[in-house]
């Protein structure tokens, strides 16, 4: 299976976010961050959950003064909001799992249906603003 | 498992006469909440099990289910009859074949007549739910149990895990700052709301949406289109969003979801889904007019905004998506805001007494049909009784009587047995192989045991059908006789137990009692063969081949036999 950002854990994104918010850590700060009473299993959850992110492109490893840290590679929109906005997809009317209520449908409307739709307004809009105008 | 798979079926039936009123209502109605409330209707009809219990007498549909019970029962035993027919030869061994191949032939039948053979289920339900299945019936009810649920399951948790996953990261999205919850607040008392969900801004390209499936509902906006719209605009998507909590739709998207799990074949749910959707949508379009009179205009094209501002985020992706149908509905959703003359609700009374009349037809008419599955065992007796034209006094008469018959059978049958012994007995001893007895005698002795401990002669499925049988199976233990070659069971006659099991008994007793006659002719040639070898100590055992005949002649004094003609020329028999 391909790994995407797509596929980052919840326990991932807790490290993500520690990252977009202060910047590079290293892996003792962010087990120390994440698990403040943690040993050595936490570091090592810390460490796995950091070479996984870093398999699916969402880390990059930075050396400064021998120290190895960790910064994230993907901005926080594109990752969360993305996602969002892929499950909200598949949680619209259209799919077997509709669950929201929406404005209109996610589905893709050409740019000629669109303008039509706006003509559309605008037909129907003279006759009302003449009514409006005369009342 | 069954009664599930019934009631799904019928709902899934039902549903679809409604789905059309539905359909019909939103096509040429003016009100979107009418046709709603129809489409909600068509939901609860799939979801409801029948609630009411109306005994209604319906023999229409009875008729076939209780019809294929004695077709599948009848079906085997003419071909077992006619395997045999082809197989006997004079002295060989036709008792123990029909039984084998009867009963490879149709192990479902045995085990279904084993359990009804159980005293404790008498209980007709279990009678009928075995006789009503053969095997390929059972596989094929599991099979498509097996998929129905294997697909709910799947249905199930994929729409769990979405919802889990969505309401996940709205935890992680930005709530919305102070002033755009002041304008939801002030937006949603004026809808009448005592309070206002939560707002979320998300940046990624969304639709403005109720989330309210998994904890409190909430809105969700998308931040980037915020920024392009106006006051008046936003006014009007929020009050659309508004409009849908005000309704209850987040209430519906559950419906709906548990209808997908459990329906997720039916094409009318699909539909069902769509229309709600449009009607649901028609339906806040006109609270927002009601809201905002002024703004038509405005909202309108802030629902066309959304669609460009949702289009842009893929440019990558095919629009064949985009269904014809799809932009028809929002060219009926603008023409009907821009005219601004919907009504945005039923009247109160209207409302709760279609949903009231409805949910009531809706679950009763489901045990209209539920009912007959349920009477079914009930009317079984009846059946039968007009088939016999019996009353039950009559039935145990006979009963007796065919008890009687069933000892007097056997107890030629015994005496077959040991009149075929004797007659291997004597080929032994006569050591010769010219004899043709010879050869099949020796299997069919090993077979013997399993004629006995199998009860499943092809006559008698017939008999499991009578309701008093319970007793009768209990002596399946015993050895029953061997099935005759039958030639005179004629594979159309039996259908009716009632009418068939004696002269089926009878039949079996006279090719008894005639194999019995060429076992004694075939003795007494051998003897005089021996005789004339100059063996001795034979003649000691006399009178064998008219003895099985006797016992079986005091049984049934008052009935007239067919084969009572075959009886003088027994004792005629040279000795």
């Amino acid at each position: 299976m391909a790994r995407t950002p797509q596929d980052v854990t919840e326990a991932e994104l807790n490290i993500l976010e520690l990252l977009w918010r202060d910047g590079p850590h290293s892996i003792r700060q962010i087990a120390d961050e994440l698990y403040p009473r943690g040993g050595a299993a936490e570091y090592a959850t810390v460490q796995t959950l950091l070479k996984r992110l870093e398999a699916k492109n969402c880390v990059v490893r930075k050396r400064a003064a021998g120290v190895q840290s960790f910064a994230a590679a993907i901005a926080r929109e594109d990752l969360i909001d993305q996602r969002l906005q892929r499950i909200a997809e598949q949680l619209c009317g259209g799919s077997l799992t509709p669950l929201l209520t929406h404005l209109v449908r996610a589905e893709r409307l050409s740019a000629a249906d669109r303008h039509s739709l706006r003509t559309l307004i605008d037909e129907l809009d003279q006759p009302g603003q003449r009514k409006n105008r005369r009342s | 498992m069954d009664t599930l798979l019934e009631i799904g079926f019928r709902n899934a039936v039902l549903a679809a006469p409604l789905a059309l009123v539905a359909l019909l209502a939103g096509r040429f109605g003016r009100r979107p909440a009418l046709t709603h409330a129809l489409w909600l209707l068509v939901l609860f009809q799939l979801l409801l099990p029948p609630l009411w219990r109306v005994t209604l007498y319906r023999p229409a549909w009875t008729q076939p289910a209780v019809m294929r019970v004695v077709e599948s029962t009848e079906e085997i035993p003419p071909l077992a009859a006619n395997t045999t027919e082809t197989d006997i030869q004079p002295e060989s061994a036709l008792p123990s074949e029909p039984i084998d191949v009867a009963s490879t032939i149709n192990p479902a039948l045995e085990e279904s007549e084993a359990i009804a053979s159980e005293p404790g289920a008498a209980n007709e339900v279990a009678t009928i739910a075995a006789a009503d299945a053969p095997a390929w019936a059972v596989s094929w009810r599991h099979a498509l149990a097996g998929v129905w649920l294997a697909g709910s399951i799947l249905t199930f948790a994929l729409a769990a895990v979405r919802a889990l996953r969505f309401q996940c990261l709205l935890r992680r999205a930005t709530p919305a700052p102070a002033s755009l919850q002041a304008q939801i607040d002030s937006l949603g008392s004026q809808l009448g709301l005592a309070s206002a969900p939560q707002a979320v801004l998300v940046s990624g390209r969304v639709s403005p949406l109720l989330w309210g499936v998994i904890g409190t509902p909430r809105l969700v906006l998308p931040a980037r289109l915020w920024e392009r719209l106006d006051r008046s605009r936003r006014a009007a998507l929020l009050v659309h969003e508004l409009a849908h909590y005000r309704r209850g739709d987040h209430w519906v998207r559950i419906l709906e979801v548990l209808a997908c799990v459990l329906f997720w074949w039916h094409p009318v749910l699909w539909l069902a889904r769509r229309q709600l959707r449009e009607a649901e949508e028609q339906c806040c379009d006109a609270w927002v007019i009601w809201a905002l009179p002024d703004s038509r205009r405005d909202y309108a094209s802030a629902i066309v905004d959304t669609l460009d501002f949702l289009a842009e985020s893929r440019p990558v992706l095919p629009a064949f998506a985009s269904g014809v149908g799809e932009v028809l509905h929002l060219r009926r959703r603008v023409t009907m805001i821009m005219r601004g003359n919907t009504p945005r609700r039923l009247p109160r009374l209207a409302l709760w007494g279609l949903l009231g009349i409805g949910l009531a037809l809706v679950t009763l008419g489901a045990s209209f049909a539920d009912e007959p599955k349920k009477d079914e065992p009930r009317r079984e007796p009846p059946k039968e009784r007009r088939d016999g034209d019996r009353k039950p006094e009559g039935d145990r008469r006979e009963d007796a009587e065919r008890a009687k018959v069933r000892e007097e059978l056997e107890r030629a049958r015994a005496q077959f047995e040991e009149a075929r012994r004797r007659l291997e007995e004597l080929e032994r001893r006569l050591g010769g192989g010219d004899r043709r007895p010879d050869g099949p005698p020796r299997p069919r002795e090993g077979d013997r045991p399993r004629d006995g401990d199998r009860p499943n002669v092809p006559g008698r499925p017939r008999d499991g059908e009578r309701p008093g049988g319970p007793p009768r199976f209990r002596d399946g233990e015993r050895p029953t006789p061997p099935v005759p070659p039958a030639p005179p069971t004629p594979p159309g006659a039996p259908g009716f137990p009632g009418r068939d099991g004696m002269p089926n008994f009878e039949q079996r007793i006279s090719a008894m009692e005639r194999q019995i006659q060429d076992m004694a002719r075939a003795l007494d040639e051998m003897r005089r063969m021996m005789q004339g070898g100059g063996r001795p100590g034979l003649p000691g055992r006399p009178g064998e081949p008219g003895r099985p005949g006797e016992p079986g002649r005091p049984g049934e004094p008052g009935r007239p036999r067919p084969e009572r003609p075959d009886r003088p020329d027994r004792p005629d028999n040279p000795r």
